[in-house]
């Protein structure tokens, strides 16, 4: 059973957040799976108390096995809750309706390999029972917004991974949604790919959208999300703002532009003055995704540029 | 040969059909609720069932009621979206080398189809019909019960499922879709067939001019010169020949051979010879009006059969010669501008028993009469001599100055406490016997359009046995091509249950089961006058007999070798025994009504023995596709709906 109830989540919030929408709510929500005797096999997910509000990124954190899948299942109604309430915009979550105002993308994209680009997309887009001539418009420029103008009319069988990802996400937008559920929305994709589903992501948080992300890619959902729930074998062990979970409290970093010798000196004598001990002293390093994308961005400004090795395992780029 | 099977009357069939309809569903229901509680026992136990069931109530009534507003919401954009993948789903799966399949198996079939045989049109459409019937069932079939399970197999159905779609749009979609391409199917090879048929039937003669002989004596002719009548033979092809008679004005005739003739026209190139035509009358499409049969026995009183001659086959009942035992055949709804022409044709194929052999290269002789069933005036039209195995017409003409007796009759009916009932009870005022002519329509049809046609077997000690298609007006001939495509639409009526059943066991069974589920329906459907007949215990039809049919009991009379006319002894095991058994008889009943009547719903037999499929045959088979459609779609939304696709 969680200790996390509706009022330690709203104590969760922070000080700097005010009173808002509550999209997404569960309540004491459990699910077993039984084998095809209906005897309890499984239990995924064990008393779970949540609440998403409007406008904000939340993601669900955990690893293989720890119920992340279930929770957004049980959101989607593809899966019905064996104890406790799912509300999603304050229905059920069965209640067909409430999908008119959701977009979801899977963990694989679960498409129809023998459509193109533009025939899923104008199928989905029927499904919301849009108009020929909205769902044109939107088509073309979702198929753009994910950067496969190119590659529209080739069937789903001949994408790569990444592209179908991309349509993926493409068909989960389609009707404009309030609500985005997005399971493990960067795997499959290259770093420039994941950048760019991560500024997507921070894109609709700003356009007043709602997105609730399950990953184990930490690092991805320290990037972009405001509040995080870690559940591990079912159960809510944490909850609350990221930029608060994370913050060492005990711990003082302070960056500045690079010191010279001097400088550095007198800093170490003041420490050592106030008998404070230097845990650690040096030049912070970037991200691998930083690297990666600068080299990119880089090259592509320079398309000349290449590496030559020295042999010790260093290179040289010119 | 005439449709011997019993033929539905829209208004006879309607009305029983709609209440076994309205029970089925209420079986239907209560069996649900039944399931409720045993789901109820299952997880609550003995003491915590009652306490489950109201929930599982509450349930299966917001359920039921959720099915009945989705209805309203159902979205024609989302359905037709929905149509629109099963039918790129099913051209992905490659349904078109069904035709190819079709066409190698035609190819095939030429080289072995005769058209020698004594009848080649029933040959080849039997084929042609029967192919295309068992390769679009099959294939649609099996189409069908792979698509809902490998979508959520694959996990694409989540996609749709969290859209705004409803299960009762996800099911109409696929089963249009599929109905869609099924359509294309069954058009394509209905063309196939017409073409392959009229093809492999096509031949003409050539007149063998050495087989012509003289007939009868030379005529003079007002130039002086004499002419005669000629006869001879056409050249043989596809293993028949025709008699050829060539009149005085020069006009050749050619008869009747294997159901066709050919038209004669003078070549114009060759002085004195003439040019055939293709086949005249081997693809027809007799319209026949149907009456409802009734008997009369040897005393005159009215029966619902007529009697048994011992055959195996009992569709077909006889009466006795030389006495008053007729068959009655009441028309209904005639009107004199549907029956043009001078007379009515009446087409008949009656089935002769001879208790003795008598002149056996002679028919038993008959007799035609027509009754008006308000008045009782009953016209004897003529005598005719039986002819087995082939359809006899016959003329009964518009304005009756020929015809062997008029008389006042009266039918007798005994009611079941004893007492007789006449109809009409008094005799006109008028004495028919006196009167000269009859007009059809004024002296023997009634003002509500009934007529009754009388047969009757002059000959004592000879039966004559008839069913109801038996007998019928030949009110006009539709086009072979047309008939052909409503024989077509039966199949398509077939198709649409097989994918209706199919779609609706895929929401909840697994693609091999419900594959195999939809196949035992598709055997028991065109097998369902067997098992009708088994479920309420008609094997031995008209055979009083201590055996009730069941498989326990069948199984002691085996072990036991106590034959089906004998007497069991009755003790407490007995009594248990034919509980069960009438306990399986029920459910297999109750199963007769669930599984379609496929074999009932088809037309080959009209097509093939060249009768016209009425609309009103059309009308039932469309309402029997909508009756089993409207259940098995509720049953179908309340699977898919329960069910968890992603656990």
């Amino acid at each position: 059973m969680s200790q996390f109830t509706v009022d330690s989540i709203d104590a969760e919030r922070g000080p700097t957040s005010t009173p808002r929408d509550v999209v997404i709510e569960t309540r004491g929500l459990s699910k077993f799976y039984r084998d095809f005797w209906g005897r309890k096999k499984v239990q995924a997910l064990k008393a779970l108390d949540l609440q998403v509000y409007r406008g904000e990124i939340f993601g669900l954190l955990g690893p293989n096995g720890s119920g992340k899948t279930t929770t957004m299942k049980l959101l989607l109604g593809l899966l019905f809750p064996t104890g406790g309430d799912v509300l999603v915009f304050g229905r059920p979550a069965t209640d067909v309706a409430k999908n008119e105002r959701i977009g979801y993308l899977p963990e694989e994209s679960y498409l129809y390999r023998f459509l193109n680009a533009e025939e899923t997309l104008d199928f989905y887009g029927r499904l919301f029972n849009m108009s020929r001539s909205v769902r044109r418009q939107r088509v073309s420029d979702l198929i753009e917004m994910v950067g496969l103008t190119w590659a529209k009319r080739r069937t789903l069988k001949e994408y790569s991974k990444g592209m179908t990802r991309r349509i993926g996400l493409a068909q989960a937008l389609i009707n404009d949604p309030e609500l985005i559920l997005l399971d493990e929305p960067t795997s499959g994709l290259d770093p420039i790919g994941t950048r760019e589903m991560k500024d997507l992501i921070l894109k609709l948080r700003d356009q007043g959208k709602t997105v609730v992300m399950c990953s184990h890619l930490l690092a991805d959902v320290q990037d972009v999300c405001d509040r995080i729930g870690i559940l591990y074998q079912g159960e809510l062990k944490e909850l609350g703002r990221v930029d608060q979970l994370v913050t060492l409290k005990d711990v003082t970093e302070i960056r500045v532009p690079k010191l010279d010798p001097r400088v550095e000196n007198e800093i170490r004598e003041v420490l050592a003055r106030h008998q404070v001990s230097v845990l650690e002293w040096g030049n912070p390093s970037t991200t691998l995704e930083d690297l990666f994308l600068r080299i990119i961005r880089e090259s592509e400004a320079h398309p000349g540029l290449r590496v030559h090795g020295r042999g010790n395992g260093n290179a040289d780029r010119n | 040969m005439p449709i011997e099977t019993d033929i539905p009357q829209l208004d006879h069939w309607l009305l029983p059909s709609l209440g076994i309809w309205v029970i089925a569903l209420a079986g239907l229901a209560i069996l649900l609720f039944l399931l409720g509680w045993v789901w109820a026992l299952l997880h609550g136990g003995v003491i915590g069932a009652p306490r489950l069931f109201r929930p599982v109530t509450r349930r299966f009534l917001s359920r039921t009621w959720a099915a009945i507003a989705d209805l309203i919401f159902i979205s024609p954009r989302r359905v037709g979206a929905l149509a629109w993948l099963g039918i790129k789903e099913a051209i992905r799966r490659r349904v078109i080398i069904v035709f190819v399949v079709f066409l190698a198996t035609l190819l095939m079939a030429g080289w072995f189809l005769d058209p020698a045989s004594d009848n080649p049109v029933k040959l080849y459409l039997n084929f042609v019909m029967g192919t295309s019937d068992y390769l679009i069932l099959l294939l649609i079939l099996l189409v069908t019960v792979f698509s809902l399970p490998t979508d959520i197999q694959k996990k694409t159905i989540y996609t749709v499922l969290t859209k705004p779609v409803r299960p009762s749009e996800i099911i109409l979609g696929r089963v249009l879709g599929f109905t869609l391409v099924g359509t294309v199917l069954v058009v394509g090879m209905g063309l196939i067939s017409y073409a392959f048929v009229v093809r492999g039937l096509a031949h003409t003669h050539q007149i063998d001019t050495s087989t012509l002989r003289p007939l009868g004596d030379p005529v003079p002719q007002p130039d002086g010169s004499t002419k005669t009548m000629q006869q001879g033979w056409t050249t043989k092809v596809n293993g028949h020949r025709h008699r050829v008679f060539i009149d005085l004005q020069g006009h050749a005739r050619l008869e009747m051979e294997q159901g066709h003739t050919h038209l004669a026209q003078a070549d114009a190139s060759q002085e004195g010879g003439f040019v055939l035509g293709g086949p005249e009358g081997l693809l027809t499409a007799r319209v026949a009006k149907y009456g409802n049969l009734v008997f009369r026995d040897r005393n005159g009183f009215d029966e619902v059969k007529g009697i048994s001659v011992g055959d195996e086959w009992t569709y077909r009942s006889y009466i006795e010669g030389g006495s008053e035992a007729a068959a009655i055949w009441t028309f209904s709804g005639l009107n004199q501008a549907e029956l043009a022409g001078d007379s009515v044709p009446v087409e008949m194929s009656i089935g002769v028993f001879r208790t003795h052999k008598g002149d056996m290269k002679r028919g038993i002789l008959g007799s035609l009469a027509v009754r008006n069933p308000d008045t009782g005036l009953l016209v004897e039209l003529e005598v005719f001599e039986s002819k087995e195995f082939s359809i006899l017409q016959l003329q009964i003409p518009k304005k009756i100055e020929r015809f062997a007796a008029a008389r006042f009759v009266q039918r007798r009916t005994r009611s079941p406490d004893g007492s007789v009932t006449f109809s009409p009870q008094q005799p006109p005022a008028s004495d028919p016997a006196k009167q000269k002519a009859f007009d059809l329509f004024r002296d023997l049809v009634t003002k509500d359009g009934r007529l009754e046609v009388w047969l009757q077997c002059l000959e004592g000690g000879q039966y004559f046995g008839m069913a109801k298609p038996d007998l019928y007006l030949r009110v006009g001939e539709g086009t072979f091509f047309t008939n052909l495509m409503k024989g077509y639409a039966g199949t398509w009526c077939q198709m649409v249950l097989v994918i209706v059943f199919g779609v609706t066991l895929s929401t909840f069974l697994s693609a091999p089961v419900a594959m195999v589920a939809t196949l035992g329906i598709l055997v028991g459907g065109l097998a369902h006058t067997f098992l009708t007949q088994v479920a309420v215990g008609q094997i031995f039809e008209g055979v009083e007999t201590p055996y009730q049919a069941g498989p326990i009991e069948s199984l002691v009379r085996l072990v036991t070798q106590i034959g089906v006319m004998e007497e069991m002894p009755e003790s407490v095991a007995f009594h248990v025994m034919r509980a069960v058994d009438t306990g399986f008889r029920l459910w297999l009943e109750s199963m007769s009504y669930a599984i379609p009547p496929l074999s009932q719903m088809s037309f080959a037999q009209f097509v093939m023995n060249g009768y016209d499929v009425s609309g009103e045959l059309l009308l039932i088979d469309l309402l029997r596709v909508l009756g089993y459609f409207v259940p098995v779609f509720f049953l179908g939304h309340f699977f898919l709906k329960s069910r968890e696709v992603a656990a």
